[in-house]
């Protein structure tokens, strides 16, 4: 879902840090040290062969809260997984093959110079109150949100080559566009659409119905106990109410900030589904009676982890340098200890496994001699002999920051710290509160941070790499590279995915040579769900709750408002 | 006097002992856990203490971050201390390993040794404690007196001063006074001095009120000394004694409040080892690794009620309305 990754690319950068436990393969070193049995680990599927059925309720864990519920004005991923049981976008993506499909819309069009797009609307979709959905709902959303007094510029710098949207008539939208570019459709597809008749009287940013929002998805919000839980339920006038669908009668989300009191609550039967970190697979909840309670799938995570360098910074403006980094930082033996072996090593800013990624990259290994070598052609010396390097009277000495949500992160950082040590490179590690190292991320006041992006399915690098991004922007390690910056801008415009990804390859190639970054690792989640929730699969990015159901003789809600 | 009083309170004495074990553990730090050897022997040379004294051959080696993986060759030595890891000295290989013959109180989730962390974390908690409550003494000295003594307007206006920081939960204000600030443990100990000056400033207060209607001061006057001399010099020294005694307590509310901040992440930076960060580790994998909850947790117990009883013992020996009571 592409509105996630404009949204998470802010926030994105707190969840995948938040929860970031995840998996490559299970090797043979995690059956060893703890005798995992690994029967019944790591499905792929479960109870896909039954026909859905209605009923029962989901209840499932929010790790925090959301300020308020708007799919415009949110910016978290919470609000995001939220909303999209609430609103309907034009478009929809199947989550197997990734292409668009009808949703709101059942047809559309795209004019030959990729410049308009039309859109017809179905006549029988109706927001949760009852109004119907028309065409100018569509146009409200989308003039709402280029409105310069909306506060969403998140997702406004993906529709800034949108020129206009015109009502041609109840049923019928168009785009007009600027510039071409290969996103549009499915930033114009997946945004979600608010009503005109709610959101257009006051002040949008502090709308009342930000906290009771109103829109055409399958759910509408029950109930919302600050502090405690949302409930979710069926949208009485939801237009595939004759499909069966949605199939749960009630979606619950439980707000639980603590990972052990979300696993307890889970072992009691208070959760249906919940994402666990490897400690908790290999210590917890290894045991025959939990298994034939619950399924285990095990798949990865659409995001990564890595250290950005200041490349303003002396210390970090040689790429030689930040390669010999790379070099110390042990990602073999962190994947193996600190994720159990749940975590893949990256070399660049795709989702490996994916045809974009460039698996010819290989994998830099950990090797302090290398860095030595490298550090002493950057002049990097201990010219005078006190145990740390120096160039030209400065200390090799940084500062590295992280969010002090993440214990993992700052694992990480403390093996780096010593493997620094070990070569003469003082590294300080800094653990600040999210809002404030977002804060100096933004004012480009950072030696090197520790952070993490997530990764749509049709990535763009334009928002994180292009120079134009650099002064105000997420390029903040300042990375300017001319050429990279004409392959970006090329493959915006560039609708063949073959030729786009045969562009994406050389750019992933110039940043590997530069290393702005040090690639960590693309996590993957351990989901843990109750087995009597049938229907699951796993999908390149992750799974797809709006399948999921419970067989009529197994269901345990069975109170419902209908 | 007071000791005579003091030594027949025993409970006061044990304290007094196990305060003196841990003074002498956090002292000794270097040499009781350390992969820094004590002395050793290389490039044909005899190093006394490279633990404590940096000698500017070994760090041209950058031998001091690299001693875990040190061996000596044929024709060197080293004695190393008893515990022989640094507290920050990580080892993927032995992760939340139990107690065990070589790691006597286990690991913790980097393999570092929990005995090692507890011993520098001793340092940590102490100096926090003696720092911070010697900045509490000194304040609450310095504004006690020049309220009690001055009186009129400098004792209102301390006094005002005195409720305001009552009125302000102190461990919410030194949470939110430290999330301003870069962490470090000057900021913790200068923090929670600071804020835990109004008693010991109430006390001096108080006695400098009686002290001063007291005969001797009267005389001084007579005499012709001048005010500052008369109150530094003959009536701080009899207003002391309740101050030690709040000193004391303080001591062990200063260890509780840096562990408290430790836990909460509000301490020392990682990966400083200190108690209160033990246990905040011990957080996660508090249903298996008990080491990690159960060492420190007694530590910090042991230590504050050591103070306690401390205290209280000095307490009751400089009374002498108690003396003889007993």
């Amino acid at each position: 879902m592409k509105v996630i990754k404009i949204k998470t690319v802010i926030i994105g950068v707190l969840i995948p840090l938040v929860l970031l436990f995840s998996c490559a393969n299970i090797n043979l070193d995690l059956v060893n040290s703890s005798q995992v049995e690994l029967s019944g680990v790591g499905l792929s599927e479960f109870g896909v062969d039954v026909s859905p059925e209605q009923g029962d309720w989901l209840i499932m864990r929010l790790s925090a809260e959301m300020p308020h519920l708007n799919p415009l004005t949110s910016t978290d991923a919470y609000s995001s997984l939220v909303n999209s049981w609430l609103f309907d976008s034009l478009l929809d993506r199947n989550p197997a093959t990734l292409e668009l499909e009808p949703r709101v819309a059942h047809k559309w069009e795209v004019s030959d110079d990729h410049l308009i797009y039309t859109f017809y609307l179905r006549d029988d979709v109706l927001f949760s109150d009852g109004h119907p959905l028309t065409a100018r709902d569509v146009k409200f959303t989308f003039d709402k949100l280029m409105d310069p007094l909306t506060d969403a510029p998140h997702l406004k710098n993906y529709f800034i080559d949108v020129e206009r949207c015109e009502v041609v008539d109840d049923y019928t939208v168009k785009y007009y566009c600027k510039k071409p570019y290969y996103q549009h459709p499915v930033m114009l597809g997946l945004l979600e659409i608010i009503p005109e008749h709610i959101y257009g009287k006051g002040d949008f940013n502090n709308h009342p119905n930000n906290r009771k929002p109103i829109g055409s998805g399958p759910y509408m919000l029950s109930e919302w106990q600050t502090g405690l839980q949302l409930v979710l339920k069926r949208n009485p006038y939801y237009w595939r109410k004759n499909e069966k669908m949605p199939h749960f009668d009630r979606i619950v989300y439980q707000v639980i900030l603590d990972d052990n009191a979300s696993l307890l609550k889970l072992r009691r039967g208070e959760l249906d589904a919940l994402t666990i970190r490897p400690e908790d697979l290999l210590r917890r909840v290894n045991s025959e009676k939990f298994r034939n309670q619950f399924n285990i799938f095990i798949y990865p995570r659409p995001a990564y982890s890595y250290i950005g360098w200041n490349m303003r910074r002396k210390v970090f403006s040689d790429s030689r340098v930040r390669k010999a980094l790379t070099m110390l930082l042990n990602r073999r033996k962190i994947v193996e200890k600190v994720y159990y072996g749940m975590a893949e090593i990256i070399e660049s800013p795709f989702m490996p496994n994916t045809p974009e990624y460039h698996s010819g990259l290989s994998i830099i290994p950990f090797s302090p001699d290398g860095a030595k070598k490298l550090l002493e052609e950057a002049g990097w010396l201990d010219s005078d002999r006190d145990g740390i390097r120096d160039k030209d009277g400065e200390k090799f000495y940084f500062e590295v920051m992280t969010t002090n949500a993440n214990p993992v992160a700052e694992k990480i950082l403390t093996i780096f710290q010593e493997d620094l040590a070990r070569v003469g490179i003082v590294m300080q590690i800094r653990l600040l509160e999210w809002a404030s190292l977002l804060e100096r991320v933004d004012s480009r006041n950072f030696d090197a941070v520790l952070m993490g992006w997530q990764m749509p399915p049709d990535p763009d690098p334009y928002q994180v790499w292009h120079s134009s991004q650099s002064e105000k922007g997420s390029n903040f390690v300042g990375f300017v590279n001319k050429e990279a910056d004409e392959l970006i801008e090329n493959g915006r415009v560039c609708f063949d995915r073959e030729e786009r990804i045969r562009l994406y390859r050389r750019f992933q190639e110039i940043v590997y040579e530069e290393q702005p970054y040090t690639f960590l690792f693309a996590p993957k989640a351990i989901l843990v769900v109750d087995k009597r929730v049938h229907g699951i699969r796993i999908y390149p990015f992750g799974v797809y709750e709006r399948e999921w159901f419970v067989p009529k003789s197994l269901q345990k809600y069975t109170y419902s408002d209908d | 006097m007071v000791w005579s009083e003091f030594k027949k309170n025993k409970m006061a004495m044990c304290g007094l002992v196990v305060i003196f074990f841990f003074g002498f553990i956090a002292t000794f730090a270097p040499f009781i856990a350390n992969d820094v050897p004590i002395v050793m022997k290389k490039n044909n040379r005899i190093y006394l203490f490279p633990n404590v004294i940096k000698y500017s051959d070994l760090l041209s080696e950058n031998l001091y971050a690299n001693f875990d993986l040190w061996k000596p060759a044929p024709g060197e030595w080293c004695i190393k201390p008893i515990v022989p890891f640094g507290p920050l000295r990580q080892n993927l290989e032995v992760v939340l390993h139990p107690p065990n013959r070589i790691h006597w109180l286990g690991t913790d989730d980097r393999g570092r040794d929990v005995l090692s962390r507890m011993i520098w974390g001793a340092r940590l908690s102490l100096s926090v404690g003696f720092v911070s409550v010697g900045i509490a003494v000194l304040m609450g000295i310095v504004l006690g007196s020049l309220a009690g003594f001055l009186g009129s307007w400098v004792d209102t206006v301390v006094l005002r001063l005195i409720e305001l920081m009552l009125v302000i939960p102190t461990f919410f204000l030194i949470i939110t006074v430290m999330a301003f600030l870069p962490p470090s443990v000057w900021t913790i100990m200068v923090v929670i001095g600071l804020t835990s000056w109004p008693g010991v400033a109430r006390l001096v207060r108080g006695e400098f009120l009686r002290q001063r209607e007291m005969e001797y001061v009267l005389s001084a006057k007579v005499l012709g000394l001048s005010g500052i001399r008369t109150m530094f010099r003959h009536v701080l020294p009899n207003a002391l004694g309740p101050v030690y005694v709040s000193a004391t307590f303080g001591l062990a509310g200063a260890i509780l409040m840096e562990s408290g901040l430790s836990f909460l992440g509000f301490g020392a930076p990682p990966p400083t080892p200190s108690w209160g960060e033990l246990l905040k580790q011990s957080q996660s994998y508090v249903d298996f690794a008990w080491w990690l909850v159960l060492f420190p947790g007694l530590a910090i117990f042991i230590t504050v009620t050591a103070f306690n009883l401390v205290g209280e013992g000095l307490r009751d020996a400089m009374d002498p309305r108690l003396r003889g009571g007993r």
